[in-house]
């Protein structure tokens, strides 16, 4: 419990984020993941062939460049295997959290008051997955918005009811 | 006489010359690089007929399109709405109603200043902002337009409350204006702010400057006195020694004097009027800026302080208002120089309570070192290269060592000062090495919240926390992650049962 001098903050009975059951976001968006991933080492793949055959650059230069990228490519798939069971998000009473990632977590929490507008969109490559993303826009910066991606349309649009819902009463 | 601004009309006449050469000195100003190649003797003898044909054309194509801009340029207001139309070859109508403006600076540069016009800019808030930029109008029409765009709001404040009241009052068509002085910077003030400052842009700027016509002062030297650069580094190590010292001493006298120059330009004669319940500041010397703090539009009061300013008695303030874009320092009003005793007046003024606050402090932990010696060592390897393939090894290894020392302390002080504070109202972000900062943010303009734990965190029990305001976020860094979470349950209660708004 924080305190000091006379005044308490009493944080006793307040709402714990932590606690939260988080909701995970859709199985396909991993799979979305996946194959962008296996795409763009398919390119890299057939460029330093292309490269070898064509230029034929000095031996430990070429090395160096394909372990470099080796390393780079392995953290990539590390932090989508390993941060994809990590990406959930969590409806509450008043507000709406969200997280994700492995080598960098990060968790926001945006109060419903707070919202100004929700969008549900959709890339080319997210509709043959059937999949949206729901973004949550608040008046501070962008990078304090929230953007959840790969949501199925059933989440999608439940969240989305939920908090014009929310807002609404708010208002009144 | 009372301007009539229900008829589309366009700026002040002035205003052609005013639009022209201000377009002029943006595209110089972008493109000024354009204009180095000049400084080479053997490029003026030959091409400078055609350069000059050139450049003529370029400037009368310039005033051309300054001309039609100037013409194409009509704003009325109507039945409680601004309404302007834009454009050269392509038209921009824009309508505002009276309810969305948020703001009306008016300012004046140099330009302006010269013509003796005034530019009026409405801001407005909002995800889309419009903000209207009108570069010329006589000073008695901007006063006017103000006044007429934000008198129907107060007009209609003033009705509502009446309804709500129920009470039969005759009403008051203008209110009557309190102005009051808050305080005046005079010069002598002024330099003071000036020697207090941080000296690294000034420095920066110098290093730029004389790297950018580095090249073109050697030819210069070369052409002069015959010196030739190559060979004096290796053989006549006493004259390079010399020459070092007086280049070195000749950088810290020009940061000293752009620093200074600087502050004293930007901050000219500043003035700190309260009007009812607002506070009017205006500064400058060659752009003279006009803004209004108002209460509820304040998101971040800053308080820059440091050992040279406690001698002289003085704090720096900024304050942040909300805006739809990222805030730089130039967004932010100043009010610079000021006493603590004035200090606490415009606290007390915008948040209801007195200066200084208590609060319940979590600071950030040592291991915030590794980061930050990281980066600094990284950078240490770097000068350490430039300055080998520069003067020698003797000077490439001693000179990154000093400055790793001097980095290690300054990252150490920092970490020290580095605390966020909470309390029943207040958030206090501490920050800084030599130079403190300390942001205070009402707890119930918090607009959302963020926990960020790189891998070494989620082991360590650590995070940085995030604070996310209408004007922008504020980083708190490597603190413990059972106080963050007590943290940001604290703040999003705050935030969630506050009846009040955050603008």
């Amino acid at each position: 419990m924080l305190d000091f001098q006379n005044n308490t903050l009493n944080i006793d009975d307040l709402p714990r984020f932590e606690t939260v059951e988080g909701h995970p976001v859709a199985p396909a968006y991993l799979r979305v993941l996946r194959t962008i991933y296996a795409f763009w080492v398919v390119i890299l793949i057939s460029i330093l062939v292309v490269l070898k055959f064509k230029a034929n650059p000095p031996a430990p230069f070429y090395y160096a460049l394909i372990s470099v990228l080796t390393f780079i490519f392995s953290l990539i798939i590390i932090e989508i295997e390993k941060g994809f069971p990590k990406r959930k998000f969590g409806i509450r009473e008043k507000d709406i959290l969200f997280q994700k990632g492995f080598f960098i977590f990060k968790e926001t929490i945006v109060p419903y008051k707070r919202i100004q507008h929700v969008e549900i969109s959709q890339t080319l490559v997210f509709k043959a997955f059937k999949l949206f993303t729901l973004k949550i826009y608040t008046a501070g910066s962008s990078s304090g918005d929230l953007s959840i991606k790969g949501l199925n349309q059933a989440n999608a649009d439940k969240i989305k009811a939920q908090i014009l819902k929310v807002a609404d009463i708010d208002e009144n | 006489m009372k301007t009539d601004f229900s008829i589309p009309r366009r700026q002040n006449f002035r205003g052609i010359l005013v639009v022209f050469l201000m377009d002029l000195f943006k595209r110089i100003k972008q493109n000024v690089y354009v204009f180095l190649p000049l400084l080479s003797s053997e490029i003026r003898e030959n091409y400078l007929d055609i350069v000059l044909i050139v450049l003529v054309l370029l400037l009368l194509l310039q005033l051309l399109y300054s001309y039609k801009s100037y013409l194409n340029f009509k704003f009325h207001v109507h039945e409680e709405r601004f309404f302007l139309r834009q454009g050269v070859l392509n038209f921009t109508d824009t309508d505002i109603p009276f309810d969305r403006i948020q703001n009306i600076n008016i300012n004046q540069n140099l330009i302006q200043q010269l013509l003796n016009v005034v530019g009026l800019e409405i801001e407005t808030a909002g995800q889309k902002s419009a903000e209207i930029k009108i570069k010329a109008l006589s000073r008695e029409d901007a006063l006017e337009l103000k006044e007429i765009l934000l008198k129907n709001r107060v007009e209609k404040q003033i009705n509502s409350q009446i309804e709500e009241q129920d009470e039969n009052e005759s009403s008051k068509t203008e209110t009557n204006k309190k102005l009051s002085i808050l305080f005046n910077l005079d010069f002598f003030q002024l330099l003071k702010v000036g020697i207090s400052s941080n000296y690294i842009k000034g420095l920066g700027l110098v290093l730029f400057f004389v790297s950018t016509i580095f090249q073109y002062l050697q030819e210069f030297f070369s052409n002069f006195y015959e010196i030739n650069f190559e060979n004096t580094y290796l053989s006549q190590s006493y004259e390079t020694f010399a020459f070092v010292v007086g280049f070195t001493i000749f950088l810290l006298a020009a940061t000293f004097i752009v620093t200074i120059g600087r502050t004293v330009f930007q901050y000219y004669d500043l003035k700190v009027t309260k009007v009812d319940k607002d506070y009017e500041v205006e500064y400058g010397l060659l752009k003279r800026i006009n803004q209004v703090i108002k209460k509820s539009k304040v998101q971040v009061f800053e308080v820059e302080e440091n050992p040279i300013k406690n001698l002289f008695k003085i704090k720096n303030v900024f304050i942040s208002q909300a805006s739809s874009q990222e805030l730089q320092n130039k967004k932010k009003i100043g009010v610079v120089g000021i006493s603590d005793e004035n200090l606490n007046i415009l606290f007390k003024s915008l948040f209801d309570l007195s200066y200084p606050q208590q609060f319940i402090n979590i600071q950030s932990s040592m291991r915030l070192m590794f980061r930050l010696m990281i980066k600094y060592f990284v950078l240490c390897i770097l000068i350490g290269l430039g300055t080998f393939l520069w003067i020698g090894l003797s000077y490439s290894l001693i000179f990154p060592l000093l400055l790793l020392g001097v980095f290690t302390f300054i990252s150490y002080k920092a970490i020290q000062k580095s605390h966020i504070g909470v309390n029943e109202n207040l958030i206090e972000i501490h920050s800084g090495a030599i130079h403190t900062n300390k942001k205070y943010i009402a707890t119930h303009k918090v607009q959302s919240i963020a926990i960020k734990r790189n891998w070494f965190q989620q082991q360590n029990n650590h995070a940085d926390l995030i604070i996310y305001t209408a004007s922008g976020f504020e980083h708190i860094n490597y603190l413990n992650y059972d106080e963050v979470v007590e943290v940001v349950n604290y703040l999003n209660f705050k935030v969630e049962s506050s009846e009040m708004g955050w603008i």
